[in-house]
């Protein structure tokens, strides 16, 4: 009926229309079909518009269009790719096109620091990554879009815990602080990450070299990562609806003894047979729904959207619920001279940790052991009423369901950003800009040990944490950016200032012994220890406002698209750093040169060499190394007979400290050949890191503490990356895309300590292996002329002693026991491995067929060692172990080892291949009055299958280390990047994950 | 050029945005600095004692008492199986396998040194120039460069803040403490405490004359001269005061309530909430003794005692009771003996907890439950980790024993003043007294009445028996090991300062 009634109203209104103005408009339908110069083959969804009118058209999968216009008309073709075409219709019907490629039209446009350039112009080590292109799949940090998909950048990430982030490295080890990239969000230096969800970022540019990343000095040194967020575009409102539900199974655990063979081994027989790893683990669902709305007119433009994510993890109980809400509206005043545009966006995070302890002892709990033990016979604590989990007198080992289901450990995060920028033309190719940010965090954690847990609660009666901490970040720029054309050279210049405000401050309240465990953390105060004194652990802290302040400028030259030249300085000064060595100065310099436009090289479609110095620099971790600080001592002292504070030094101060600071040098190759079906880049570079903010041990006799921030050591870093994109096949309905990205880098310790070359290493930077057991027992070694990283110790010979203690070989070649004085000097020890890969990979391909894309990609890591402490120290079947802990199985068990001591044996080789993820969707055919624009539908899944020869549950190189725990104590929180390589007992297992999900456009 | 382009540069830029924003300022909030801190006397007493506070890592696992009990024939660490192993150090050191790279070698060297510079900043800071103050501080950077001395031997010596006046031979140094307490000791003569405890866990003189009889006692060792009669005349000192005594039940003196004891000359005033660090009852306990004292943490089973010198106790002397925990264990107000899952197969006992001072090995697989705990300083029940128990550095039982062993030095072993001190000091043991004496019998007696009060190794040298073979090591007669090496990591730090440290000989 409707249809009808359209037909009716339109059929009149042709009539009448012609009517009117037959004289001068003839209205006519042309249609025709778009194919490739290249192929013959069809070209999909090339716009077809009526020059000079509105009046415009897509074409079909096939190529064809139709399109109604009036006299006169001329039809312009475009697709991106292909050179623009136009087209007078003249009397003609049926207009059949060819589009001739374009290799320049594919230059894409490049964000760098304080503006963007076309990729044509980028003189750097600058890497684009469009949406498109980011890994799929179960994606809740948007590290994890980059993963495998930039040759440099190293994202990695042990197990599947789901609020533990992923460990971000760019061309190695560049500092011994932070080491991850400097994130610039939306030109927001230093914003948080996890303020931006993954579905609204719209490209994500890495910054790989010193000369594209010096333009923003401190905290350039490892790197910069920009992220573009989604912005609106003049037009129809657009409405996206992206929704996905992803299942999380484990992938591997530690492989342990069944209850058979545990008694069999000599271990205790309590009667039962229990999975511990079942008892606390659960298939991990997560639910993700995703709503923007889009759109705009050519002055303003805006999108607005709404994120939620609800995650769960294997571990039962761990999980997180997160709102994300992101509004940008872009205003433009003055015939477009005055442009101005805010954002904001915010995020809550409710997450609940679980306790990843509960994974370790579910690995080495006693499988005959029963869950739960209520017989107030063997079990005291039921006949006092308490709990009623088996629990035995073990170090270092809980009934990990006990843990799970007894504790609370829990947190709120709270992030607000908001920000400002105008931009105005101030004359003819003079552009100012000025901008100011904010960003506030604010979190809240709270964990509670009941009364009557085992794990850390019963020692205290209840034990209850609650801590709050939060950052406020200010951040206000004001840059200038002239462009002018001088003949054939084009010459862009930009300079400006940068002050940056940050600062830190929480609380923290430890307390125990409580009535009842009904409240939890939430009533601290009726804690019975506040009463006590000596108990009561307060803890509250307020940083500086540490300020940056920074000018800086940047010239490029361009002539003739083909000569390219670019210089940068940065002058930053910090307020963390000794009074004279407070400001820095950070050059780049870099040049460019398009071989292809000077030469004719057969089949190359363009080549461009770049080569690029640039100088960075890192900031120290904290606040006020360089000041003579007191701290009150947890220790009194005597007043006479009177109890009275004590004041010490715990630091000694360094009032030279000096910025970080990196050089680098890079040379890379663009290329784009048969006619630019194969693209990609080559680069070479050497980065030497110096002058480290380090702690280290100083001469006691003259400090007033035995250990200073100094700077000190160097570390080079040579590597190469290579990225390759082939559209391998693009016929008719089908196309396969393949992009292969391949890096290999070396960071080698040049130097420590100016003066000492030590031989055997120095324990005081390594990484101890931990409780029970093997402290003092350092995998890691930080040597001078070795790699960082270097996994370093006795050579096991295979041997064991009458005790079952294992033989080391000694320099002569005699055998002894790790303790004889021999091995104990660290003369005989060698290097067992590297922490860091030599070689990553990443192999992505796509393919379309009709309405269906499929897409899968290959990740591997190579040439890496880890340091296996599982089956260090749960491998052996010394006799009293067995008593307290089941054992691990592996190909490489050997029933007469009988101690558990680090040594060749326990590290393994690594590299591994995995399938990080594969897709397959299908776009549902939509007739033409439906309201969507595209319905998309897939199934994902995320680590298939992996090909390694490592034992352990995840080969995945460890970037850094955070310490073991043990006996109920806490894990680091901040990792160490001079002790990668180890494989830690404290990590979630590893998990696979199926999604199904829906894309919808409106 | 660049400075011009880059002030221009600043200028503009300046100009165009605001002027403050240039100031790079740090203000600390949460911490004290030269800014704030130092202004009121009150705070002055704070850093005062703060040069005291390296002494509260003295009986931590690791530091003074480690390297002093465990590298002798009264204590050990051994590796119980999958426990205590710990890359090969902590039996090392009873073995005497250490080496410049293990941890705790320079703990102590650090924490030593962390006193003497605490001083010397005091010394070079406004308002700590009082007579006394000095005195007391030069005083306790002696006792410091004494700790250094006596277990490293040759270390540079710092006088001033930030000044090394390099690294000074064991002899220099000796001559550099006596100078020290020879100037010092007569300004806090002025000044006696009123009573024993009259000016607690700080230096007086008393204090003073304790450090320079050990100076004195050890004089052969340091300097290859002995000094009897100085040693003699500290003694007396400090006996003469009258104001210390012997307790009449030994166990009084290491109570957790010891800190009234007149026994004590000089004690760190360790406490479960003001003077934290006193862990022995975490590093000695077996895990299930948890349940036997209330504690609230779970023990580390680690330090216990050597079967020969338990047994070098009459049975019936009071202090063996005292000082070690044997036998079975039970739950705490109950005759329920503590079950030890994770007891071996081999345990001859079975899984009941029973601590016997037969150990079977000292590694690698030393039975769970075997050796004599060290059980002196009496653990409270429901303790913390951190023990109430005030550590005696000098004790007046010690004073008494140090006047007599110089006694003998001097006189010889017939010196019937000499042993009437030593019977005094023996009389409460409920034994029979010494008729004779000689060295073998003195060294013993100091062993039993100084159990585990970090004495042991200073006495076995002083004696020559270092070097001898006991329970679990071999001889190790060419005495190089009665010095510990300079620390690797002092080495290292030193290397890069133009000034680098010698190591002692034989590593």
């Amino acid at each position: 009926m409707t249809k009808l009634y359209l037909y009716v109203c339109r059929y009149l209104t042709v009539v009448l229309l012609c009517g009117a103005f037959s004289a001068f408009a003839q209205e006519r339908t042309v249609s025709g079909r778009v194919t490739s110069s290249d192929d013959g083959s069809g070209l999909p969804g090339v716009n077809v518009i009526e020059k000079g009118t509105a009046n415009g058209t897509v074409s079909d999968t096939d190529g064809n269009f139709k399109i109604s216009v009036g006299a006169n008309a001329t039809l312009v073709f475009s697709f991106v790719g292909y050179k623009s075409q136009e087209v007078v219709v003249g009397g003609q019907t049926t207009v059949d096109i060819k589009l001739v490629s374009d290799v320049t039209a594919l230059s894409e446009v490049v964000v760098v620091g304080y503006g963007t350039q076309e990729k044509k112009e980028v003189t750097g080590a600058a890497v684009s990554l469009k949406s498109e292109s980011f890994n799929k799949g179960n994606v809740n940090d948007p590290n994890q879009l980059l993963q495998g998909k930039v040759a440099g950048v190293s994202v990695s990430k042990v197990g599947a815990d789901p609020n533990e982030g992923f460990t971000v490295r760019l061309r190695g080890v560049t500092s011994v602080g932070s080491t991850g990239p400097l994130v610039v969000i939306d030109g927001v230096i230093g914003a948080s990450l996890a303020n931006v969800d993954p579905n609204d970022i719209a490209s994500m540019d890495v910054l790989k070299d010193g000369s594209a990343a010096a333009i923003y000095g401190s905290r350039g040194s490892a790197g910069v990562i920009l992220v573009t967020t989604k912005k609106g575009k003049a037009g129809k409102a657009a409405v996206d609806f992206n929704t996905y539900l992803a299942v999380d199974e484990i992938a591997k655990s530690v492989p342990v003894m069944s209850a058979d063979q545990y008694v069999a081994a000599g271990g205790i027989n309590y009667g039962s047979k229990t999975d511990w790893l079942k008892q606390v683990t659960q298939t991990g669902i997560t639910r993700v729904h995703n709503a923007r709305l889009s759109g705009g007119t050519e002055t303003t433009k805006y999108s607005i959207s709404v994120n939620y994510r609800n995650g769960g993890g294997i571990l039962k109980n761990s999980g997180f619920d997160q709102l994300n809400a992101r509004v940008n509206v872009q205003q433009n005043a003055f015939k477009n001279k005055v442009r101005a545009s805010i954002d904001m966006s915010t995020t809550t995070r409710k997450s609940n940790y679980s306790f990843q302890e509960a994974l370790r002892y579910a690995m080495v709990y006693n499988p005959t052991a029963p869950v739960m033990e209520n017989d107030p016979a063997n079990n005291a604590l039921v006949a006092s009423g308490g709990s009623p989990y088996f629990e035995r007198t073990y170090f270092d080992n809980f009934n990990p369901v006990a843990i799970i289901n007894q504790n609370i450990n829990e947190g709120t995060k709270n992030t607000i950003n908001l920000s400002g920028k105008v931009e105005v033309d101030i004359l003819p190719g003079l552009t100012g800009v000025m901008s100011a940010s904010m960003q506030k965090e604010n979190e809240q954690t709270g964990s509670y040990y009941a009364k009557h847990a085992y794990f850390r609660g019963s020692n205290r009666n209840g034990l209850a944490y609650r801590n709050e901490n939060s950052t406020d970040f200010k951040l206000f720029e004001a840059y200038g950016t002239y462009v002018k054309q001088l003949g054939d050279l084009h010459l862009q210049a930009t300079a400006g200032y940068s002050y940056q405000i940050s600062s830190y401050e929480g609380f923290g309240v430890q307390a125990g012994s409580f009535l009842s465990d009904a409240l939890g953390y939430n009533q601290i105060a009726y804690s019975q220890e506040i009463a006590q004194s000596g108990k009561l652990s307060l803890n509250n802290y307020a940083g500086p406002e540490s300020k940056i302040v920074a000018f800086f400028g940047r010239l490029n030259f361009n002539y003739k698209d083909t000569y390219l030249l670019a210089a940068s300085l940065r002058h930053e000064g910090s307020s963390r750093l000794g009074v004279d060595n407070r400001y820095g100065d950070f050059p780049s310099v870099s040049g460019a040169v398009v071989l292809s436009n000077l030469f004719s090289i057969p089949s190359v479609n363009s080549l461009k060499l770049r080569v690029g110095y640039g100088g960075t620099g890192a900031l120290p971790a904290g606040p006020g190394y360089s000041q003579l600080q007191f701290v009150q001592s947890s220790n009194y002292g005597y007043n006479g007979t009177t109890i009275i504070p004590v004041a010490t030094t715990n630091i000694a101060p360094n009032p030279n400290l000096k910025w970080e600071s990196k050089t680098e040098v890079n040379a890379g190759l663009d290329f784009g050949l048969m006619n630019s079906k194969l693209t990609g880049s080559l680069d070479v570079y050497q980065r030497n890191s110096k002058d480290f903010i380090m702690l280290r041990n100083v001469d006691p006799s003259t400090h007033v503490a035995a250990q200073q921030y100094q700077n000190l050591g160097n570390i080079q870093t040579q590597g190469i990356e290579l990225a390759l994109n082939y559209a391998a096949i693009q016929k008719g309905d089908f196309t396969w895309t393949t992009t292969l990205v391949g890096s290999s880098y070396k960071s080698v310790l040049k130097s420590l300590y100016s003066g000492i070359e030590t031989k055997i290493g120095l324990p005081e930077l390594g990484a101890s292996m931990g409780a029970p057991g093997q402290n003092n027992s350092y995998p890691i070694s930080n040597i001078a002329g070795q790699q960082v990283g270097t996994i370093f110790g006795p050579v096991f010979s295979g041997k064991v002693d009458s005790n079952g203690s294992p033989l080391m070989i000694d320099t002569d070649g005699s055998l002894k026991l790790a303790t004889d004085a021999a091995i104990l000097s660290r003369n005989p020890y060698k290097v067992l491995g590297h922490g860091l890969p030599s070689f990553e990979l990443g192999w992505t391909n796509t393919f379309t067929y009709k309405n269906f894309d499929f897409n899968f990609f290959l990740r591997g890591s190579f040439g890496h060692s880890l340091v296996n402490s599982w089956r260090d120290f749960y491998e052996n079947q010394n006799s009293g172990s067995i008593k307290s802990y089941n054992r691990v199985v592996t190909k490489f068990s050997r029933s007469d080892i009988k101690d558990a001591q680090f040594s060749s044996y326990y590290v393994e080789k690594a590299s591994f291949l995995k399938l990080d993820n594969a897709t397959i969707g299908y776009n549902v055919k939509l007739g033409g009055n439906s309201p969507l624009s595209k319905f998309r539908v897939y199934v994902s899944g995320n680590n298939l299958f992996v090909i390694t020869s490592y034992t352990g549950v995840d080969p995945e190189a460890r970037l850094e280390d955070k310490q073991s725990s043990d006996n109920g104590g806490f894990t680091s929180s901040t990792g160490n990047p001079l002790a990668p390589g180890i494989d830690r007992r404290s990590n979630f297992f590893r998990a696979r994950t199926i999604t199904v999900g829906v894309n919808l456009t409106f | 050029m660049k400075s011009i382009k880059i002030k221009l540069f600043s200028m503009l830029c300046t100009g165009l945005v605001f002027a403050s924003c240039t100031n790079l300022d740090e203000n600390l909030k949460d911490t004290w600095t030269t800014k704030n801190f130092l202004k009121t006397p009150e705070e002055q007493s704070a850093a005062l004692v703060g040069a005291y506070s390296p002494m509260f890592s003295w009986y931590n696992h690791g530091s003074y008492f480690t390297l002093q009990e465990v590298s002798t024939d009264e204590a050990m660490i051994p590796q119980r199986g999958g426990d205590w192993y710990d890359g090969g150090q902590p039996a090392g050191y009873h073995t005497h396998s250490y080496t410049p790279n293990f941890d705790f070698v320079s703990g102590l060297y650090n924490q030593a040194f962390a006193g003497v510079s605490a001083v010397n900043r005091l010394l070079a800071t406004p308002g700590f120039d009082g007579a006394q103050v000095v005195a007391e501080l030069k005083v306790l950077r002696a006792y410091y460069y004494w700790i250094l001395m006596d277990n490293y031997g040759s270390v540079p010596l710092s006088t001033v803040f930030g000044e090394s006046q390099g690294q000074k031979s064991r002899a220099d140094l000796y001559a550099f403490i006596d100078s020290e307490l020879t100037a010092n000791l007569p300004v806090l003569k002025q000044n006696l405490p009123a009573t024993a405890t009259g000016t607690y866990s700080r230096v007086n003189y008393y204090v003073g004359q304790a450090i320079a009889a050990k100076l004195y006692l050890n004089a052969k060792v340091y300097t290859g001269t002995a000094q009897w009669d100085k040693t003699i005349a500290a003694c007396d000192e400090i006996i003469n005061s009258g104001l210390y005594s012997l307790e009449a039940n030994y166990a009084s003196a290491f109570s957790p309530t010891n800190n009234n004891s007149t026994e004590n000359i000089w004690v760190i005033p360790y406490d479960h909430a003001y003077g934290q660090g006193f862990n022995l009852d975490q590093m000695t306990l077996h895990y299930g003794s948890q349940q036997t004292y209330q504690l609230q943490q779970q023990p580390w089973n680690g330090y216990c005692s050597l079967e020969d010198f338990y047994n070098s106790y009459d049975p019936s002397d009071t202090r063996r009771a005292n000082n070690f925990v044997v036998g079975p264990q039970y739950a705490y107000g109950t005759t329920n003996q503590i079950q030890d899952s994770g007891a071996e197969p081999t345990d001859p006992d079975g899984p009941g907890l029973n601590f016997t001072p037969h150990v079977n090995e000292l590694a690698p697989n030393c039975l769970r439950q075997a050796g004599a705990r060290l059980g002196k300083y009496a653990f409270a029940i429901g303790a913390t980790p951190n023990m109430d128990n005030d550590a005696p550095i000098y004790r007046y039982a010690d004073i008494l024993l140090t006047k007599a062993e110089a006694l003998f030095n001097k006189n010889g072993y017939t010196d019937a003043s000499g042993l009437a001190l030593v019977n005094k000091v023996h009389k409460r043991t409920g034994l029979a007294d010494f008729t004779t004496m000689d060295a073998t019998t003195l060294l013993a007696e100091r062993g039993r009445e100084l159990a585990f009060e970090s004495w042991r190794r200073n006495d076995l040298i002083r004696f020559g028996h270092f070097g001898d073979a006991w329970f679990g090591k071999a001889a190790d007669p060419d005495g190089h090991r009665a010095l510990y090496p300079i620390p690797l990591s002092a080495i290292t730090a030193a290397a890069s300062t133009g000034t680098p440290l010698t190591q002692n000989p034989g590593y």
